[in-house]
């Protein structure tokens, strides 16, 4: 990025923040709040997807294990009569 | 809910004029009835509330309420309504000379007379380490392992309850975080906030197009310097880890450039609606489509319903919002204001300007 243009973009951003580059220390903590509960929501949401994820895989494997077991019973009944 | 009443207001605004005032009047109530809960954190929190639903696709997940934004604007609010005395009072200035309702900005009644904050000026450059840290309800998060331990530990605890786990009220002290998490927090959330834009962006045309230069004029402009016409192929978070890793800062640099892009959009956005207001007489369908647009919920309605009337002038493509076009050249130049504001060991704006050189400049 041309230093010029940076130089422009500043000052665009200082206009366009009025030149109040203040910010109280309350309002720092309130978004350093905010942005732990979104990280926080975050993690617990992709937990949630791993979760549900994992309850399909296991959903999906036990009616394998089933079919395969009820295979495998009806085989040596087959070889008994 | 703000389309409809567009859709239904817009259209007679020509013949109505006999009762215009009462409309304002009762339009700019129910607007201000609404604000305050959204003031700083607006788009922040649309952003949440869109992460919500677009989390509540994902099967598993209890329908999403609105997750704990009651709470953050709480916080917020009361330096809201101070910080921004000049404006507000210019608001409402400009209502008493248009003739509105004084009722109509209750905010400018209270906060108009408190003088420019020198005083946080002066605490804020200092660091916030020792910030008032004894409360009870505050706690001091250490990294972004600890989030996610305590946050999986309250999921453990009330699956159910997913999306409240947080206790309402709490605080978190992140000063002891090392800056790099925190940098991945402010990337994570200012992706959610660009991707949830650029989906509402995408039925509407570009803000590169400016169909109504006259209307807002210079303020355009400042908006139009940030906007580039491809997406950088960087990442938000790579681009933020370079930043700082060429020019090393403090988390309050980059925290506060969550509150810079609220403030810009806050303040344009409004000022936008103040010109267009008397620009075209149509105040109350007008201060409608704002609301709308900032908290990013019902744009894509926009463009139908309010094609009826001169306000398709001033469409929602005018709008400043945080989008993927824009959002590396905020947070260069958010970077390089808010070093030299905070900190007394700053950079010069070459080494900046070196920093982020490495995304191809396409300008407008």
């Amino acid at each position: 990025m041309p230093l010029a243009e940076l130089n422009n973009l500043e000052l665009q951003f200082l206009l366009l923040n009025d030149f109040r580059l203040s910010v109280p220390v309350e309002e720092l903590d309130a978004y350093g709040t905010m942005l732990v509960e979104f990280y926080a929501r975050e993690v617990i949401t992709q937990q949630q997807t791993a979760e549900a994820q994992h309850q399909q895989m296991q959903q999906a494997s036990p009616a394998g294990d089933e079919v395969y077991m009820q295979g495998a019973r009806r085989a040596p009944m087959a070889a008994s009569t | 809910m703000g389309s409809l009443v567009v859709s239904q207001v817009a259209p007679s605004l020509g013949h109505q004029h006999a009762y215009h005032h009462i409309m304002v009047g009762g339009d700019a109530q129910h607007n201000e009835s609404e604000t305050p809960t959204r003031s700083t954190t607006q788009r922040t929190q649309s952003s949440q509330s869109q992460a919500s639903a677009h989390a509540a696709t994902i099967p598993d997940r209890p329908p999403s309420p609105p997750l704990q934004p009651t709470e953050t604007p709480a916080d917020v609010r009361p330096a809201a309504g101070s910080r921004q005395p000049s404006h507000l009072s210019q608001h409402h200035h400009g209502f008493d000379q248009s003739g509105f309702p004084l009722s109509s900005d209750p905010r400018g009644l209270h906060s108009s007379p408190s003088s420019p904050r020198l005083g946080p000026t002066h605490r804020s450059t200092t660091s916030l380490g020792a910030s008032e840290a004894s409360s009870p309800s505050r706690l001091k998060v250490r990294d972004l392992a600890h989030i996610q331990s305590f946050a999986s530990q309250e999921y453990l605890a009330r699956p159910r309850l997913a999306g409240r786990i947080l206790e309402a009220g709490r605080q978190y002290e992140i000063s002891s975080m090392p800056v790099t998490d925190i940098i991945e927090m402010v990337a994570g959330l200012l992706t959610r906030i660009t991707t949830t834009n650029d989906r509402q962006h995408e039925n509407i045309h570009r803000p590169g197009t400016p169909q109504d230069g006259g209307s807002i004029g210079s303020q355009s402009s400042c908006v139009l310097a940030f906007h580039g016409k491809n997406v950088p192929s960087i990442t938000i978070l790579s681009y933020l880890s370079r930043i700082h890793k060429y020019c090393p800062t403090t988390y309050e640099v980059f925290l506060s450039l969550l509150v810079y892009f609220d403030r810009m959009t806050d303040n344009f956005n409004k000022r936008f609606l103040q010109k267009a207001t008397r620009a075209s007489g149509s105040d109350s369908s007008d201060s409608h489509a704002s609301l709308d647009t900032l908290t990013e919920q019902n744009v894509n309605d926009e463009p139908q319903s309010s094609k009826t009337d001169e306000n398709d002038d001033n469409d929602p493509g005018q709008f400043f919002v945080v989008d993927s076009y824009n959002i590396h050249r905020l947070v260069i130049a958010g970077v390089t204001c808010a070093s030299k504001f905070f900190s007394d060991v700053f950079y010069t704006n070459s080494r900046y300007a070196k920093a982020s050189s490495q995304f191809p400049i396409v300008f407008i």
